[in-house]
């Protein structure tokens, strides 16, 4: 008994010094194994498995392993792994997690390493820049898509209306949801998607911006979230939030209750409308403008290279070889020569390739800070849940004070 | 219940006595079945509440992907599909997962009862030294949150392993081990009943040859048989039942315990929710099982109809 | 209770008896207890006490838990003192707690006094009310969530056949507590199992003896049967206010609108995992069971919990 204390006395010293013992890799010839940790569910995982063995088979530098980690609690899994020391050599990381994942060193610098693999000017900006930090490189994107608008055509030929070509603005598209709500029936739901974000940036505003300061609560930025709100809560135009909620935006506007929604360009809608009861011809186009620039969001993810790696050579073949096989899957590649892609991988987006070509070129993300994740809880608890609920039905007052609070929490996180 | 009138009555008197006797057994037997039909319509009403959230579970299990959240819900499938119990297994080795849960679940289970029996035994049966304190202490580290314990005991089982050179993460080492040492819930629990046990009896069997070891087992066990069961399927359920552990110290999908191998029906994207809802309902059979089989030792005894 | 060994001899039992007369009061040989309570105390010090050490050591630092600590000092503890959120979750927890801990006991027991009777079907009534407590994890919340579902879901479905517009369960602040103490109260068939065991001591011919003397039902419970059950309602107690702080599972998956689903520890876990702020929410665990122990340290001073099987006591 005593005598097991010691070492464990140890580890604790150990651990309070933060240094760390970094054993990875096999010691002998032959390939580095390299395990990648992802948030598969069980069909992916398999395919991805399946990916894996080939990459595996065609050459000897590099063994790779997947280690799926369910989807709820993937980040809480892979934080206690890598305080344990026990990190996985690649994993997934969401844009927002990027920066602070980075500025903990817990992430390998590729700027300089994967230029020779991967042609770079490919990705689409808003990718690119959602896995640099500081204008390094710390992750390759081998997801995303941008964000455009769903319609149901059928509706549009019932109440006379033309199909929205793409050149439309935020007010055109409130006129043409209210010419779309009738008893029961509405012409746009949302509970969040697009981000509420998106409204501000269309006036030239943002949350924080390139500099990374928090300019929530600047005049533009302000007037974005005014208009988001009063679309929002203007129920002869948008279904009451409440019922969104339960109802789900997707479901609604399958099953015809909603004739405008807005979704990522890969999302499998087209093949649900087919298969509903009564289904109608889908329409896709780009998101309204403010009055300042057309933009609309991009998710995405990257795969990263863990600092604990040793033979960082290997590694980045690994790295660079797993994203090139995995642009050929199943998912909406982040590079530009693959947005027509999507046509091939699921046929019945054929008809919208030239809108979501488009709007690839007019996505980007957040300016993610390394309080990424608390800043948007603040700001989704105290700001964009009351405006899309309208304060639960009672009213959010006045925006720009909403924003102010808002601001000045968020700055008061950025400077503790 | 029988009524017996005195010989020397009138006869007269006598067929009163008996009539109004008669009449009022009747009136008690309608009375009770009153009594007893009220009760059940009552505890039914009860149970269906308890009730629809689970049968929500299991009909969702048998519904066609897109039924899931048809408006008005559908209560019953129009073509159930009972072939999802089927791709449960075959989507993920489920079967596996069983396998795993069910000897960590009766490793650990078999620990914390045993030895949980042992530690509240010490401090029901004697009086010592520190008694109160330690008690104290045992019961204070109830109140420890296990959330953020978590990443200091991984670091702690991560470090142990390295310093002996074995492998410890990925198995179920870290998760079993603890056991050994019982379960302070348990313990407390078990002591609130142990203590009541009158110490003669004890004492009594001392002074009869017993040691203290052998009293434990042959007087204080028996006598709190129902509260060891309890114990029993306490501690089944929850490691049955239990989540960020074997997530967190489990790599292998072939290691995974139910709890941990459900969540995979969750995708970052798409959930499955029928596969989800079926392999959920799957993962309660053993529990509830386990319990209705364990009835037999709660079953109003010998003593307890006191209070109806 | 009798052993299978040899009657001992009465120069035996006499020896036996003195060893126990000299083992009680003055303690001079060491006490057998330690030996029997050694398992819980050797295996906390061996796998929890390390981690324990290091989770206070790190409630001294800047942690962010996937990098390395920087000392901190108290820093923690005083940017906790004005931490609103962190009172404010606390609020919400404690209001839960008074309000769910004494319903959650009485349903528990009324179900435990109920089935505690010769009912047919008495095992199925048994297990179906145990039921919410064995459905666990992701299924409960993912249940409840349909169940308190403004528009489709099953308690204003209810409402609507009555007449009555339910509200937004867990939309609007002001229904985000009663929402997850009806949650509670759903799972209180579980609590019934502990109410159980106890029912099972409380010796009938006592309830018979109050019933002769003319007590009513409520004068029964209030005077027998509840005073012999008070082991296992203190118990009860005790795990109950435990269990009200520690509130997670449920409040992880369902949330709740305006800050009102925010428990503490799923506060506390937030800050660890999703603000990287492992050193801050350390500091907040500790602050935590130092609340909660005091919480418990009041109900055990006003309690008899030293006491009350006194004919065991031994001064």
């Amino acid at each position: 008994m005593r005598q097991r204390l010691i070492p464990l006395t140890a580890a604790l010293a150990l651990l309070a010094a933060g240094c760390g013992t970094g054993t990875d890799g096999t010691a002998a010839d032959g390939p580095v194994t390299l395990t990648v940790a992802t948030w598969a569910n069980e069909t992916e995982s398999d395919e991805l498995d399946a990916i894996l063995d080939r990459l595996n088979a065609a050459q000897d530098t590099y063994h790779l392993e997947q280690m799926v980690v369910p989807g709820g609690e993937y980040y809480t899994k892979l934080q206690t792994m890598i305080a344990g020391r026990q990190s996985p050599d690649l994993f997934w990381l969401s844009q927002e997690y990027v920066p602070a994942y980075a500025q903990n060193g817990t992430l390998t610098d590729l700027t300089g390493l994967v230029e020779d693999a991967v042609d770079l000017d490919d990705y689409l900006p808003g990718s690119l820049d959602a896995a640099t930090v500081d204008g390094t490189l710390y992750g390759l994107p081998w997801i995303g898509q941008p964000y455009v608008v769903y319609y149901n055509a059928d509706r549009f030929d019932e109440a006379g209306l033309d199909e929205p070509d793409g050149d439309w603005d935020w007010a055109a598209f409130r006129e043409t949801a209210r010419a779309l709500t009738d008893d029961g029936r509405w012409g746009y739901a949302t509970t969040g998607t697009p981000p509420l974000a998106l409204h501000a940036w269309g006036e030239g505003g943002d949350y924080v911006d390139a500099a990374g300061e928090i300019v929530l609560d600047s005049p533009a930025t302000v007037a974005g979230l005014e208009s988001a709100h009063a679309l929002i809560s203007d129920p002869t135009a948008t279904m009451p939030q409440a019922l969104a909620q339960s109802r789900g935006v997707e479901s609604a506007f399958v099953d015809g209750t909603v004739a405008m929604v807005v979704g990522g360009a890969a999302d499998d809608i087209e093949r649900k409308v087919a298969e509903a009861d009564e289904p109608f011809r889908v329409g896709m186009a780009v998101i309204p403008a403010g009055s300042v620039a057309q933009v609309t969001f991009n998710w995405t993810a990257s795969t990263v290279l863990s600092s604990t790696v040793t033979d960082t050579a290997a590694g980045v073949d690994a790295l660079t070889d797993l994203t090139h096989a995995m642009f050929d899957w199943k998912i909406p590649a982040p590079v530009v020569s693959r947005v027509g892609d999507i046509a091939d991988v699921n046929p019945q987006k054929a008809y919208a390739v030239e809108v979501v070509t488009r709007s690839a070129e007019i996505a980007r993300g957040f300016h993610n800070l390394p309080q990424q994740n608390e800043l948007g809880a603040l700001v989704w608890d105290d700001l964009e849940g009351p405006l899309l609920s309208d304060g639960d039905g009672r009213g959010v007052g006045d925006v720009a004070e909403l924003a102010a609070i808002t601001a000045a929490r968020m700055r008061a996180v950025i400077e503790r | 219940m029988t009524a017996t009138a005195p010989a020397t009555r009138p006869a007269a008197d006598r067929d009163r006595v008996l009539a109004t006797a008669a009449a009022r057994r009747r009136e008690q037997r309608r009375r009770t079945w009153h009594r007893s039909v009220a009760k059940h319509v009552a505890l039914s009403l009860v149970a269906l509440s308890m009730l629809l959230p689970f049968a929500w579970m299991v009909t969702t299990s048998l519904k066609a992907d897109g039924d899931v959240f048809a408006i008005p819900p559908q209560w019953v499938p129009t073509d159930p599909q009972w072939g999802h119990y089927r791709e449960v297994f075959e989507a993920l080795p489920f079967a596996r997962f069983f396998l795993n849960t069910a000897l960590y679940t009766v490793a650990v289970m078999a620990g914390e009862v045993l030895v949980s029996i042992v530690v509240a035994y010490g401090f029901a049966r004697f009086d010592f030294r520190g008694k109160k304190p330690l008690l104290l202490f045992l019961l204070g580290t109830i109140m420890l949150p296990g959330e953020i314990t978590i990443v200091p005991g991984y670091i702690f089982w991560a470090q142990v392993g390295d310093t002996l050179g074995v492998q410890l993460i990925n198995t179920y080492w870290p998760l079993v081990l603890p056991a050994l040492g019982g379960q302070a819930v348990h313990v407390f629990f078990l002591f609130q009943f142990f203590r009541a046990i009158p110490r003669d009896f004890a004492e009594a069997a001392y002074l009869n040859g017993a040691g203290w070891w052998t009293i434990l087992w042959r007087v204080f066990v028996p006598m709190s048989r129902p509260a060891v069961v309890t114990i029993a399927v306490t501690s089944f359920m929850g490691t049955w039942n239990a989540f960020l552990g074997p997530l967190i110290y489990l790599n292998d999908v072939e290691k995974f315990t139910v709890q941990v191998g459900l969540t995979m029906f969750r995708g970052q994207f798409e959930t499955d929710w029928p596969l989800l809802m079926a392999a959920t309902t799957l993962s309660v059979i053993p529990v509830l099982v386990l319990f209705f089989t364990m009835q037999r030792y709660f079953v109003p005894s010998r003593a307890s109809e006191a209070v109806r | 209770m009798p052993d299978p060994e040899p009657p001992p001899d009465a120069a035996d039992r006499a020896a036996r008896a003195a060893a126990l007369v000299a083992a009680r009061p003055r303690r001079r040989r060491i006490s057998p207890a330690y030996a029997y309570i050694a398992p819980w105390f050797v295996a906390f010090a061996v796998f929890a006490l390390v981690p324990m050490v290091m989770s206070l050591v790190m409630s001294l630092t800047d942690w962010p838990v996937i990098g390395s600590p920087t000392w901190r000092g108290l820093g923690n503890f005083t940017e906790l003192a004005r931490d609103q959120q962190f009172w404010r979750s606390l609020w919400v927890t404690v209001r839960f707690g008074v309000v769910s801990v004494p319903l959650g006991m009485a349903a528990s027991l009324t179900v435990a006094m109920v089935l505690n009777s010769r009912v047919r079907g008495l095992g199925l009534y048994r297990t179906v009310y145990y039921l919410p407590a064995v459905v666990s994890g992701v299924a409960v919340g993912l249940i409840w969530r349909w169940v308190l579902d403004p528009s489709a879901g099953l308690v204003n479905g209810a409402l609507a056949v009555v007449g009555v517009q339910g509200p937004g369960w867990l939309t609007d602040p002001a229904w985000v507590l009663p929402s997850y103490t009806m949650v509670a109260l759903w799972g209180a068939g579980g609590g019934m199992l502990t109410y159980l065991v106890a029912l099972n001591e409380v010796p009938k011919d006592l309830g018979e003896a109050a019933t002769l003397q003319g007590a009513g039902w409520w004068a029964r419970l209030w005077f027998v049967t509840l005073p012999l059950m008070r082991p296992i309602l203190f118990y009860n107690l005790v795990m109950g206010i435990i269990g009200a702080f520690k509130k997670f599972n449920d409040a992880y998956v369902l949330g709740g609108a305006g800050g009102e689903g925010n428990f503490l520890m799923l506060h506390i876990y937030r800050t660890a995992f999703e603000h990287f702020r492992m050193g801050y929410a350390s500091a907040m665990s500790w602050v935590f069971l130092l609340i909660v122990l005091a919480v418990t340290g009041l109900v055990f001073r006003f309690s008899d919990f030293w006491t009350f099987s006194r004919g065991n006591e031994e001064s």
